[in-house]
């Protein structure tokens, strides 16, 4: 007896052993009312071909690729040995949430600096500040990507009033969750839980943001206390660049 | 051949973008479901691809590169972001002021994908794997770390699952 799933493993041609297949073959041709379930079988999959006709991706994504490969081009060439964490250096994180958003995750990435141990107090170990026994090379890149971000997002700083319409916010949170999902991937893969952590907790923060995102006023509070702590980040980062870089 | 300088690169990888990317986007949201984690998949493969442009031969060696490495980003993602998955997710293509037939052929395309919509993740998976992108079910298998057994069930059960939504449409045909 050859029942459906073995018919539907023979169109496909996959999944079978050359026995099987003759076996199914033999039988198709001497048994017409199989091969008409063969064939209506083959009709109802072809049917779900046009689930590859799926939405195109909009102009707008198209950019975002576009700018992103500019910029790593850009960023390559004058520092080859980021390459492996520039994917991270995206320009996808929103203009409103973005000053919330950005001072949450400065103040983790502050916190998750100070809190690393520092190498250099730490005999007989090499290791670049704030990495993890057994990753001392890669954490370099990874700072200089996040100071690259931070020093784009403050030149989307003054843009930040502009974006009150709330479909709009919607959408930039949803990019800017996916740019801290990103840096998140890029923390689990360097085995820094620590990071990772700070960055999974603060997407349930970016979840909370975009409700409480409609006080102009409040937005350029925001706004400017944003400029104040992308100044204290980037002096962070680049003391831990440099440190990191001195190591290697 | 792609160019060597990388002005000229950058145009390429332009211009493939511009021809291929919705390929690469499409497989990508039929195993996620989710735009933004298709979106950050394909440029996750774009930005692997252009350190790794000097080992393609041609246009269509990168393209099809990326459309695997984008899958496979995919997958990984999805994977990383379970919490945030979600099925409803997946955009539709809108049909406004559309003809009879253009209306019929997209009103067949939102209940094809709403089927879709309907099977587990590892029933999508490994649908759109085998169905769409016509990967062995052994690699499938690999890729999923399960056994052969599993992903044929899985496709066996999408497969049923699907002919079964999309009868109606037959019925009228």
């Amino acid at each position: 007896m050859i029942n459906d799933q073995d018919l539907i493993l023979f169109h496909y041609g996959d999944g079978l052993d050359l026995a099987q297949r003759q076996r199914i073959a033999q039988a198709l041709i001497s048994d017409p009312q199989l091969a008409d379930r063969l064939h209506r079988l083959r009709a109802q999959l072809t049917q779900l071909d046009d689930l590859a006709q799926a939405p195109e991706p909009p102009p707008a994504m198209q950019q975002r690729w576009r700018t992103a490969l500019a910029r790593e081009a850009r960023l390559s060439q004058s520092d080859p040995a980021t390459g492996r964490w520039a994917w991270l250096r995206s320009p996808r994180l929103g203009h409103a949430v973005a000053a919330a958003v950005l001072l949450s995750f400065g103040i983790g990435i502050g916190q998750w600096l100070d809190g690393r141990p520092n190498p250099q107090t730490q005999a007989g170990i090499h290791a670049p500040i704030g990495a993890p026994v057994g990753t001392p090379s890669r954490r370099s890149p990874l700072l200089r990507g996040v100071q690259l971000h931070l020093r784009d997002t403050e030149q989307l700083l003054p843009q930040l009033t502009g974006a009150d319409n709330a479909e709009q916010r919607r959408s930039l949170l949803a990019e800017t969750r996916a740019q801290n999902r990103m840096y998140a991937s890029a923390a689990e893969a360097q085995n820094d839980e620590q990071l990772a952590r700070v960055l999974r907790a603060f997407d349930s923060a970016l979840a909370s943001l975009a409700r409480e995102r409609s006080d102009p006023q409040a937005l350029a509070a925001d706004q400017a206390q944003l400029s104040s702590e992308l100044a204290v980040m980037q002096t962070k980062l680049a003391g831990a660049a440099s440190k990191s870089l001195q190591e290697l | 051949m792609l160019a060597r300088t990388p002005k000229n690169e950058l145009s390429d990888f332009d211009r493939l973008i511009a021809q291929r990317s919705g390929r690469w986007y499409q497989a990508c949201l039929r195993i996620t479901a989710d735009a933004g984690l298709a979106e950050d998949a394909v440029q996750d493969a774009l930005l692997k691809a252009w350190h790794r442009r000097d080992q393609f031969r041609a246009d269509s060696e990168l393209d099809t590169w990326v459309h695997r490495i984008a899958i496979n980003a995919a997958l990984d993602l999805m994977r990383r972001d379970r919490s945030r998955f979600r099925n409803s997710e997946s955009p539709e293509p809108s049909a406004p002021q559309a003809p009879a037939d253009e209306r019929r052929r997209q009103e067949f395309g939102r209940d094809l994908g709403s089927a879709l919509n309907q099977l587990t993740e590892v029933e999508r998976v490994c649908f759109v794997l085998k169905h769409l992108e016509q990967w062995r079910l052994e690699e499938i298998a690999e890729q999923q770390s399960s056994t052969l057994g599993s992903v044929k069930q899985a496709l066996f059960r999408a497969l049923k699952k699907l002919r079964i939504s999309m009868e109606p449409w037959r019925s009228e045909a």
